[in-house]
C-alpha cells in the first residue's frame, strides 16, 4: 500500500476548479526575441487569458501586448522596449509579456476563467521605462527631479470589468514613487512584483491605464511600458499540466537543519506538509511568505515529500534529510 | 527634435512619434509619447530701422563698402518696415551667426535649446516652419522639416542679411507666412584685392576663425570665405538655491562652413555667379536638467550649389537661377544605441524677367520649378519625391506720393493645386519725413514631407495651411542740428485656418498630422531709435516693444489646447534696448532685453532678462584696418532657460581681433 502511495506521490496531484497560471511559456520564442505582432488573432492566447495586440503592417508601429524573452537590463532608451528590467520572466523564467499602454489596455478572460475573480500577476518595469525614470531622457525627466525631491509617481492602475460595468474599485500598483518625505524610501521597481487583483472580484476582462507625475501639454513623457508574467486565474486545471505551482520549489536538498521553501507570492494562504514515505504527515505549516524556513530537526534521516496546498490544488516535492 | 527615427524593425506608437520628434525636432508629440517636438522663437535687441541703421553703418564704420541692391520688384517689398545689413556692419558688431544676429537686432523669439544647440524662430507668432530662409532667392529650409536651423547659418558667408517681417506667400510661395531671412551674396566689382580674418576666444574652449579673400577686377570677381567654430560649452549653470552648481555635459560642437563664390560680367549686360556652399556640424547633444547623462550626437553636411545668369535689357531684365542643394543628417545615441539618418536633396529652378514702362510701372514675371526627394528612416520604404511648379507675377507703379504693388502666384505640388495667393501693397509719402503704409495678402504653407510620409502619423491628405493676413506700418523720421530721431509702429493681424498640428483623436492609437486648428495672430511693434552725433562722441539707442497675441482658436483634446489660449514658446511680451556710445576708434555698445513668460510643453516658463555688453577699438590705417573687441554676455549672470529643461550659461566673455587688407588694383 505504501509503495502505491509513494508512487502516486511522485506525480502531481491536480483536482477540479482551483487557480490556473499563465506563464506564456508556450510561445517558446528563440533566445532573446519578441513578437509584436499577433496577426489576424488580434492578440495572443495563452489557456484562459487572451492578450490584445494592434500592429499596423502599413506604419511599422505596435499597441496592446508583445510576447518578450528579451534579457538585456542594461540598455536604455526605446530601443530596448521589449525588455523586462528584471532581465527575464517572473522567477528566471523565459518569456512575459510587454504592454504598451498608450491609453488604456485590456487582458480579457476567456471560458471558465470569464465572470471569475483574478487571483493577481507578476508586474514589472520595462527596461525602457525603467532607466527613463533613473537617469532621465531627452523628453523624459530623471525621477526626484534636480533636487531628489520632486514626488514623482509612475503608477499602474488596473481595473475589472464584467459584462462592460466596473465590478469593484480600481487595484493601484506603484511602478515608481518618489512621493516619500524620507528620500531613502523611493523607489523605482526593478523585480518582479506580486500584484493581489482578487479585489476586483468577478470580472470578464482586466484594464490596465498608466500615469504619471511627468505629464506635459502632449501627455506623458514617462514612456507608457510595463511588463507582466504568470496571471493566476480561475479555471480548471490541465490533467497534463500543473501550472499553479510549478514555481514552488525547496533547497537545499539534501537539507539537513531546516528546508527553505520557495512559492510565488500569491500562495501565501496555502499549508505546507512534511510527509514520510508511507504518506503520513510528520510537519504542518501554514505558508505566510515566499520563502518559509520548514526545520527539520523532529524527524530522522531519511527519503521524504513536501506536499504544497493551494486551494484544491497540490504539488509534491521528494527531499532528503542528512 | 528631437528623438531621432530609430532604426527598429517595430515600433510602438510612443517610439514611432519620438523619431518624427526628434529628427525633426520640430514636430511635438507625443502622448505618452512624449514627444514633441520643436520649434521656435526669440529676440532682443536692437531693432533698427533698415535705412537708418544701414546709413549710419556705412558711413561710419565701412565707409569703403558698397552694396550692389537688387533692384528686382519681388525683392523689393513695399508695405513693410524690411531690415538689412552688410557683411561690414555685421562685423562691425562682430555677429557670427543669425541667431545672434536676430536676438541682438530685432523683435525676432529665438527658441534656442542652447548654445551650439538647435535654433528655431518665432516670427509674429509663427511656428518655425513659417519663416522662410532664402539663399540667393532661393529657398534653403529642408522640405523634410519645413524649416532650417539657424544656429547653422553663419553670416560671415554671405554680403548681406535681409529680415522682412510679415507674410509673403505671394511673393515667394510656401511657408513664408510669419517673415522671411534673404542671405545674400553680392560681388564687389571695384576692382579691388581684399583679405580679412578674424580670431575669436572665449570662454568654455569658445573658439572662432573667419578667413575672407576677394580677387578679381572690374570683369570678374572670385570670392572665398572660410570659418571654423567650436566650444567645449562646458559651462556650469545653476539649479536651485541651495544645490551647487552643475556643470553641462556632452555639449561640444564644431561647425565649419566654406562658400566660393564667382562673378563674371561677360558683358555689360551679361553677368553670372556661380555659389558654392559647403557646411558640416558635429555637435553632442547635452542632457537636459533632468537627465543623467546624454551621449548623443549630431552631424550635419550640407553641399549647395547655385547658378544665376542675369541679362539686362533696355527696360528690365531676363534672370535665370539653378540650385542643387542636398544635406544629410545622422543621429546617434550610443548610449540607447539608437542611430537615425535623414537626407534629402533639392533641385531648384527659375526664370523670371522684368519689364518697366513710362518710368513708373514695373512688371516681374516669372515661373520656378522644384524637384525634391528626401530619405528617412521613419518614411520606411517610401522614398517621397515631390515637384513643384509656381507661376508668379508682381506688378508695382509709382505715383508722386503714392507707390502700389500687387503680386500673384499660384502653385502646384505634384498633382495637387495650391490656393491661389494674391497681394496688394500700398505706401503713402505724407511727407518728407512721414511714411504710410500696408499690406494685405494669401499666405500658405504646404505641408511637409514629415508631415505627409512619417509612419506612423504622416498624413498624405493634409490640406495647406491658408488664411489672410494685414499689416499696417507707420514711420516718421527727422533730423535737427546734430540729433536724428526715427520712430515706427507696426501693426499686423493674420488668421491661418488648417493649422497644421500633430495630435491624438479620440480613439486613435498615435499622433498624427492634422489640419484641426486655426491661429489668429496679431500684434504691435513700435521702435524708437534716437541719435547725437557731436565731433568727438556719437550715441544711439534704440527702443523696440513687441506684443503677439497668437491664439488658437480650436480646443484640442491631445494635445490638451484651450480654445483662446496662446501659442507654446510664443511670449506677449518683448522688449529690447540697445545703447551704443562712440568715442573716436572706441565704440561700447549695452545690450539689453526682456522676454516675458512663456508656456512649454510641460511648464510656464518664467520672463527672464539678459544683457550683453560690447567693446569695440577699431585701427582704419592705409591699407588696413582691423579691431579688437571684447564681449560680455549675460553680463548681469541671470540664471534663464529658454527652452524647457534647457540650461543657458551664465557671465562669459568672448575677445578677439579682426583685421583686413584692401589694395585697388592698378
Amino acid at each position: 500500500m505504501k509503495y502505491i502511495f509513494t508512487l502516486i506521490l511522485m506525480f502531481y496531484i491536480v483536482v477540479f476548479y482551483a487557480q490556473v497560471s499563465w506563464d506564456f511559456e508556450e510561445f517558446n520564442l528563440p533566445e532573446n526575441r519578441y513578437q509584436d505582432d499577433a496577426g489576424s488573432d488580434g492578440g495572443f492566447t495563452n489557456g484562459l487569458v487572451f492578450l490584445p495586440n494592434y500592429y499596423d503592417r502599413e506604419f511599422f508601429y505596435w499597441t496592446g501586448w508583445a510576447v518578450s524573452n528579451v534579457t538585456d537590463k542594461t540598455t536604455p532608451g526605446f530601443g530596448n522596449q521589449y525588455s523586462a528590467i528584471p532581465g527575464s520572466g517572473f522567477n528566471g523564467s523565459k518569456h512575459y509579456v510587454v504592454n504598451s499602454a498608450f491609453g488604456n489596455n485590456n487582458m480579457i478572460l476567456r471560458n471558465e476563467a470569464a465572470g471569475k475573480p483574478v487571483n493577481g500577476m507578476y508586474i514589472t518595469n520595462s527596461t525602457y521605462t525603467y532607466f527613463s525614470m533613473k537617469d532621465g531622457d531627452a523628453f523624459a525627466k530623471k525621477f526626484g527631479g534636480i533636487t531628489g525631491n520632486d514626488p514623482d509617481f509612475f503608477l499602474l492602475k488596473i481595473k475589472g470589468y464584467s459584462e462592460g460595468n466596473i465590478t469593484s474599485d480600481s487595484v493601484n500598483f506603484y511602478l515608481a514613487d518618489y512621493r516619500f518625505s524620507d528620500n531613502n524610501q523611493d523607489y523605482i521597481v526593478n523585480t518582479w512584483e506580486w500584484v493581489d487583483l482578487s479585489s476586483l472580484g468577478n470580472v470578464d476582462s482586466l484594464s490596465f491605464e498608466l500615469s504619471s507625475s511627468d505629464t506635459g501639454q502632449f501627455g506623458m513623457n514617462t514612456p507608457a511600458y510595463f511588463c507582466a508574467d504568470f496571471v493566476v486565474t480561475s479555471g480548471t486545471s490541465n490533467t497534463n499540466t500543473i501550472f499553479l505551482l510549478n514555481n514552488v520549489s525547496v533547497n537545499p536538498n539534501p537539507a539537513h537543519e531546516y528546508i527553505n521553501l520557495n512559492v510565488p507570492h500569491f500562495m501565501d494562504s496555502g499549508v505546507c506538509n512534511v510527509l514520510d514515505v508511507s504518506g503520513k504527515i510528520l510537519i504542518t505549516k501554514d505558508i505566510r511568505t515566499s520563502n518559509d524556513k520548514i526545520f527539520l530537526e523532529n524527524i530522522r534521516e531519511g527519503q521524504y515529500f513536501i506536499q504544497v496546498v493551494y486551494g484544491k490544488e497540490s504539488k509534491i516535492i521528494p527531499f532528503t534529510k542528512f | 527634435m528631437e528623438k531621432p527615427p530609430f532604426q527598429v524593425e517595430h515600433l510602438p506608437v510612443q517610439a514611432a512619434l519620438f523619431e518624427v520628434c526628434h529628427f525633426s525636432a520640430v514636430l511635438i508629440m507625443l502622448k505618452n509619447i512624449r514627444f514633441f517636438v520643436l520649434l521656435l522663437w526669440f529676440n532682443a535687441g536692437g531693432f533698427l530701422f533698415s535705412a537708418m541703421a544701414q546709413e549710419w553703418a556705412d558711413t561710419t564704420i565701412i565707409a569703403d563698402e558698397i552694396l550692389i541692391t537688387d533692384d528686382n520688384i519681388r525683392t523689393k517689398h513695399i508695405g513693410t518696415i524690411t531690415q538689412t545689413w552688410s557683411s561690414d556692419t555685421l562685423k562691425s558688431r562682430n555677429i557670427h551667426s543669425v541667431v545672434d544676429l536676430l536676438t541682438s537686432e530685432t523683435g525676432v523669439y529665438i527658441k534656442n535649446y542652447g548654445p551650439g544647440s538647435l535654433a528655431t524662430s518665432t516670427i509674429r507668432g509663427g511656428s518655425a516652419g513659417h519663416t522662410l530662409v532664402l539663399w540667393n532667392g532661393l529657398p534653403v529650409q529642408s522640405p523634410m522639416l519645413g524649416l532650417l536651423d539657424l544656429s547653422l547659418l553663419p553670416v560671415s558667408s554671405v554680403e548681406t542679411v535681409e529680415f522682412v517681417p510679415g507674410s509673403n506667400s505671394a511673393m515667394w510661395g510656401s511657408g513664408a507666412i510669419g517673415g522671411t531671412i534673404n542671405l545674400k551674396n553680392e560681388p564687389d566689382f571695384r576692382n579691388i584685392t581684399k583679405v580679412s580674418g578674424s580670431v575669436q576666444m572665449g570662454s568654455f574652449g569658445h573658439f572662432l576663425h573667419e578667413s575672407k579673400v576677394n580677387l578679381g577686377n572690374k570683369r570678374w570677381q572670385a570670392v572665398t570665405r572660410y570659418a571654423d567654430q567650436r566650444a567645449e560649452n562646458d559651462f556650469s549653470y545653476f539649479l536651485d538655491k541651495g544645490l551647487p552648481y552643475r556643470q553641462q555635459t556632452n555639449a561640444a560642437y564644431r561647425q565649419q562652413s566654406m562658400m566660393q563664390d564667382f562673378y563674371w560680367n561677360i558683358t555689360e549686360k551679361q553677368k553670372v555667379a556661380i555659389h558654392y556652399w559647403f557646411q558640416k556640424a558635429n555637435r553632442q547633444i547635452p542632457p537636459t536638467i533632468v537627465q543623467s547623462k546624454s551621449e548623443a550626437a549630431q552631424s550635419d553636411l550640407s553641399h549647395r550649389i547655385m547658378f544665376d545668369y542675369k541679362r539686362l535689357t533696355k527696360r528690365g531684365f531676363l534672370a535665370v537661377k539653378s540650385g542643387y542643394f542636398t544635406e544629410e543628417l545622422d543621429y546617434s545615441d550610443p548610449l540607447n544605441r539608437e542611430k537615425a539618418d535623414n537626407s534629402f536633396f533639392i533641385w531648384l529652378n527659375e526664370i523670371s524677367g522684368q519689364w518697366s514702362w513710362q518710368n513708373n510701372h514695373f512688371l516681374h514675371v516669372g515661373t520656378t520649378h522644384s524637384f525634391t526627394k528626401a530619405s528617412a528612416g521613419g518614411y520606411r520604404s517610401v522614398v517621397p519625391e515631390e515637384n513643384r511648379i509656381a507661376l508668379f507675377a508682381s506688378w508695382k507703379m509709382l505715383l508722386k506720393k503714392w507707390t502700389f504693388q500687387t503680386g500673384w502666384r499660384q502653385e502646384w505640388i505634384g498633382d495637387q493645386k495650391a490656393p491661389f495667393l494674391p497681394s496688394f501693397a500700398v505706401e503713402y509719402k505724407v511727407s518728407k519725413n512721414w511714411t504710410i503704409f500696408g499690406k494685405i495678402n494669401r499666405n500658405y504653407r504646404f505641408p511637409t514631407l514629415n508631415d505627409r510620409y512619417w509612419r506612423p502619423g504622416g498624413n498624405p491628405d493634409l490640406l495647406p495651411e491658408s488664411g489672410w493676413s494685414g499689416e499696417g506700418a507707420t514711420e516718421y523720421g527727422i533730423k535737427f542740428n546734430n540729433w536724428k530721431l526715427r520712430t515706427s509702429l507696426s501693426w499686423y493681424y493674420r488668421d491661418i485656418n488648417h493649422w497644421i498640428l500633430w495630435s491624438a483623436s479620440e480613439g486613435s492609437f498615435f499622433f498624427s498630422a492634422n489640419n484641426i486648428t486655426r491661429v489668429i495672430s496679431r500684434g504691435w511693434e513700435p521702435r524708437i531709435f534716437l541719435e547725437h552725433k557731436t565731433k568727438k562722441v556719437t550715441w544711439s539707442g534704440t527702443l523696440g516693444y513687441d506684443y503677439i497675441s497668437s491664439t488658437n482658436k480650436v480646443a484640442v483634446q491631445n494635445p490638451k489646447i484651450d480654445a483662446g489660449s496662446q501659442l507654446i514658446y510664443t511670449p506677449v511680451h518683448q522688449c529690447f534696448i540697445n545703447l551704443q556710445v562712440e568715442l573716436g576708434s572706441f565704440m561700447v555698445l549695452v545690450q539689453h532685453r526682456f522676454t516675458g513668460e512663456t508656456q512649454g510643453i510641460n511648464d510656464r516658463l518664467p520672463s527672464y532678462f539678459v544683457g550683453n555688453v560690447r567693446l569695440h577699438y577699431h585701427f582704419p590705417k592705409n591699407h588696413w584696418a582691423g579691431s579688437l573687441f571684447l564681449h560680455v554676455n549675460n553680463v548681469w549672470n541671470n540664471h534663464y532657460i529658454i527652452v524647457e529643461r534647457r540650461p543657458m550659461p551664465g557671465i562669459h566673455v568672448q575677445g578677439g581681433f579682426y583685421i583686413q587688407f584692401t589694395k585697388k588694383q592698378s
